[in-house]
């Protein structure tokens, strides 16, 4: 389906690397597309309608829920970065990349995608997609899992490069910042990629092919966390770089604080990956005292987020009270609520104020005893990466779609229908889910097919798992929406000419007496090596300890 | 933008930061008094062991409630696919109770409904919490970490009941072990299978398939008398039928299990439900000669599937 596609765009010679972003961000949309269509079964499921059993190419609630939560948060979120967190840092500094190193990322990725692909269809690999051993999946599994971070690290690798190249052709300047805020991210997703990187090389892919007899499943864990939560940052920032660089812009505005923008960026590099432990507050084994730091630091990485939200609400007032808005709150009805590509991005911010407040109870070690591992914690990242990061991805396919393939959008109006749609029904499945973990109802369970001595075991909770079945089919209507809008603007006829053809908005930024910290701030390599030096102290100790400590488990399939 | 522009954008954003940073300590500050003042109840890690020798270990040979002390209670559980032992504890309101949890095969959760105990359970790891029942009442227990096919029908239940209550059912509770104690077979049917497969050896339909009635089917097919030892010893996985209902999920090996001890569960479960009036009790020599031969939940299935019974 794609090939036709992109042979039949006209592709325009001088950006080669337009061509690649587009497998990558429309390879990484499909994914979504597969794994979407099974959210709505898992919502019903938690307002007691099992429909597995209609699926034929499923065999179980878990292994279509291993493989929604793969497909969505691995494989889209990594094709669609791997796309634009190349191609907008690229189309900035105007280098030129090195175009079959790029293409083996895509391979690499895609071949990752069907080897993981493979497994899970095969029932042989529910493990969900934290997969903790001792649960054992396919190696399989495991294999495709890396290389989708392998194909993404090879990207990183590349803008790292390709920032050098353009700082030596401007050796005397600031990195601009759509590449800045890139290069960080990149950074700072090096880093965090580690502990999967580990866990899955030493441990469970030699442990998968029968090398190993055992994993210690508390060292595994740990190390999954050590990437887990940072890979959260990983999908986040692509976005922040949306609503920070090109957001002003669309809203008539411009960024009004560029140094501020990239002090947000570098707390990130700093505070995203020694954060881990706040995923474990229930776990035994880690000493309660390394918890609290981390859940510290956990509270630290909140203040670039506030920061984000006063700059970048700063910037769209600027725009809102350009275009005629006056007073304290007229601006707001300025603001161009008739794009569908700001209105979509601006309902992802609006969720993630709900989602960050969420996260700061999640990262609260006394909180979380509550809703640790309920039905709360799929209900915040769904409004945080299912909404803020994917709603924001939705809005830049409205203008990048048609920038890369020169075809007009296919319609504004239902554009702009999905991303209420989706926004509505996200907040509406946060509501339900939240209110269930409040409640005790586990997270990611068969409810809907409970043994008959079971059956009415939640019924006390009955109206939020309603709400969370009504949001499903709401979610099941704005998905089909979005992929008629985003199919028929690739497969549309019609051609854009020159001059209609959208511009990456890149938003100009205020640097009123700020070139000295911007200077200070472009050290990058300086604040990474702290970035190290602060995940070092945050681990080292317990880490040194688990892997000298190991008990070891064999592996179970108990599916 | 002006300067003058500017220079109010920049001192909002200096309130703001200063507001985050505030905020964000008060949020340390608070979090660390209620775990100074009441963070008990958090799990902490009480010592390590491996599954295989839970049996051996005073803490777990028999899980349950104990009563430590006037007002003390220890109450030990082990997790694993997909059931509690015990799945119910009863304890009186007031009781301060220490728990100490584990898991005998893959992560599970341990987590009580309307409080704060919520503890991940690792192989290998045993934790502890300590916890006061403030509230008469019955609190679901539920597995809250994906465990396996059947994770959501991993339920229990803690019941809380007033003193004078507990005092009577204790009473009667020890009054029936005493009564029940003299068979050893249906000692362990009850500590280590009734979980699942319940203490009447029914099973839950679609998630644990009956002993009762099946049992004697295996035994009187060819080969059944050496599969049974086999089953226990070395688990089984794969889809099976049972009284017309389809299986599919997975028995743990239970290796951990004494010769003696195996024999006399399978005595028991044989004798308890209609055995054949020509039954000869398994020997614990028995059971040593097909612990010989280490065969592993797959190659159980591989040799079920010889059995030829009926319906499959």
């Amino acid at each position: 389906m794609v090939t036709t596609v992109v042979s039949r765009s006209e592709v325009a010679l001088a950006n080669p690397e337009k061509r690649v972003t587009l497998w990558f961000i429309m390879t990484g949309l499909i994914a979504l597309l597969v794994g979407g269509l099974l959210g709505p079964f898992q919502a019903l499921n938690y307002a007691g309608i099992n429909l597995y059993q209609y699926l034929p190419f499923l065999q179980s609630y878990y292994q279509g829920l291993t493989l929604h939560g793969v497909l969505n948060a691995i494989v889209f979120t990594t094709f669609f970065i791997n796309g634009i967190m190349f191609y907008l840092p690229v189309r900035e500094m105007n280098v030129k990349p090195n175009m079959a190193w790029m293409w083996a990322s895509y391979i690499v990725a895609t071949l990752g995608l069907v080897i993981a692909g493979v497994a899970i269809l095969s029932n042989t690999s529910n493990v969900l997609y934290t997969f903790y051993p001792p649960l054992q999946g396919s190696w399989g599994f495991y294999l495709g899992a890396a290389l989708i971070v392998v194909s993404s690290l090879m990207v990183g690798f590349e803008v790292v490069r390709l920032r050098e190249v353009w700082k030596r052709q401007h050796p005397d300047e600031a990195t601009p910042i759509v590449t800045f805020m890139s290069v960080t991210t990149w950074l700072m997703w090096g880093l965090a990629s580690l502990g999967l990187v580990v866990s899955v090389v030493f441990f469970l892919l030699p442990w998968s092919l029968g090398w190993r007899s055992g994993v210690d499943p508390l060292l595994a864990r740990t190390l999954f966390w050590f990437t887990g939560h940072p890979i959260v940052y990983f999908w986040l920032l692509p976005a922040y770089i949306s609503w920070y660089a090109f957001l002003p812009k669309q809203a008539g505005g411009e960024l009004v604080s560029d140094s501020l923008a990239r002090l947000a960026f570098l707390l990130f590099l700093l505070f995203s990956t020694p954060v881990g432990f706040h995923h474990q507050f229930t776990d035994p084994g880690i000493p309660a005292a390394w918890k609290m730091i981390h859940s510290l630091l956990t509270m630290f990485v909140g203040i670039p987020s506030l920061l984000t939200a006063f700059t970048v609400g700063a910037s769209l007032e600027l725009g809102g009270k350009r275009r005629g808005g006056k007073g304290a709150l007229g601006w707001v009805d300025k603001l161009p609520w008739k794009d569908a590509s700001f209105v979509a991005q601006i309902l992802a911010m609006i969720s993630f104020i709900f989602g960050g407040a969420g996260g700061i109870v999640n990262a609260s070690f006394n909180l979380n005893m509550l809703i640790h591992n309920t039905a709360w914690v799929p209900g915040h990242f769904h409004i945080t990466v299912g909404t803020a990061v994917t709603q924001t991805f939705f809005g830049m396919t409205f203008w990048l779609v048609p920038h890369l393939t020169r075809k007009p959008l296919f319609s504004n109006r239902l554009a702009l229908w999905t991303s209420w749609l989706w926004f509505v029904g996200m907040m509406t499945f946060a509501l339900g889910m939240h209110w269930q973990g409040i409640l005790g109802v586990p997270r990611r369970a068969h409810i809907s097919n409970l043994a008959e001595n079971l059956a009415g075991t939640y019924n006390d909770v009955l109206v939020p798992r309603i709400l969370t079945g009504v949001s499903g089919v709401i979610l099941l209507v704005a998905l089909i929406i979005y992929f008629i809008v985003l199919f028929g603007t690739i497969f549309s006829s019609k051609h854009l000419e020159d001059k209609d053809v959208p511009e990456i908005p890149f938003s100009s930024t205020v640097k009123l007496r700020s070139e000295g910290i911007i200077k200070v701030l472009d050290n990058i390599y300086a604040w990474f090596a702290i970035a190290v030096l602060l995940v070092i102290v945050a681990y080292l100790p317990t880490l040194i300890d688990m892997f000298s400590n190991q008990v070891l488990s064999p592996g179970f399939r108990l599916w | 933008m002006t300067e003058r522009e500017h220079a109010g954008i920049a001192r909002w954003e200096r309130r703001w930061l200063s507001i985050s940073g505030l905020m964000s300590l008060f949020f340390v500050l608070l979090i660390a008094y209620s775990l100074a003042t009441e963070g008990a109840h958090i799990a902490q890690r009480s010592g390590r062991t491996t599954p295989d020798q839970l049996t051996s270990n005073p803490l777990f040979a028999a899980p349950g409630v104990r009563i430590m002390a006037s007002n003390q209670f220890q109450v030990t559980v082990v997790a694993q696919a997909f059931a509690f032992a015990p799945a119910e504890i009863r304890l009186p309101v007031g009781a301060e109770v220490d728990f100490f949890l584990t898991s005998r095969d893959v992560i599970h959760g341990f987590q009580i409904q309307n409080t704060n105990v919520n503890v991940e359970l690792l192989p290998g790891e045993i934790s502890y919490l300590r916890y006061t029942f403030d509230k008469v009442g019955e609190f679901r227990l539920t597995c809250n970490e994906y465990c396996g096919i059947s994770h959501q029908n991993m339920l229990g239940k803690i019941i809380i009941v007033s003193a004078s209550e507990f005092a009577r059912g204790s009473s009667a509770e020890s009054a029936s072990e005493a009564s029940t104690a003299t068979n050893p077979g249906e000692q362990i049917f009850i500590s280590n299978c009734a979980a699942c497969h319940q203490a009447t050896g029914e099973g839950v339909a679609g998630a644990f398939p009956a002993v009762r009635g099946h049992i004697n089917e295996l035994l009187a097919a060819e080969g059944g008398r050496t599969y049974l030892p086999q089953l226990l010893l070395g688990g089984l996985q794969g889809p099976i039928e049972v009284a017309g209902n389809s299986y599919n999920g997975i028995m743990p090996a239970w290796r951990q299990l004494s010769d003696e001890q195996i024999a006399a569960v399978l005595n028991y479960s044989l004798t308890a439900w209609d055995a054949p009036s020509d039954f000869q009790p398994y020997e614990a020599s028995e059971i040593a000669e097909a612990r010989n031969q280490t065969l592993n939940a797959n190659d159980v299935y591989t040799l079920r599937q010889s059995l030829n019974l009926g319906g499959q």
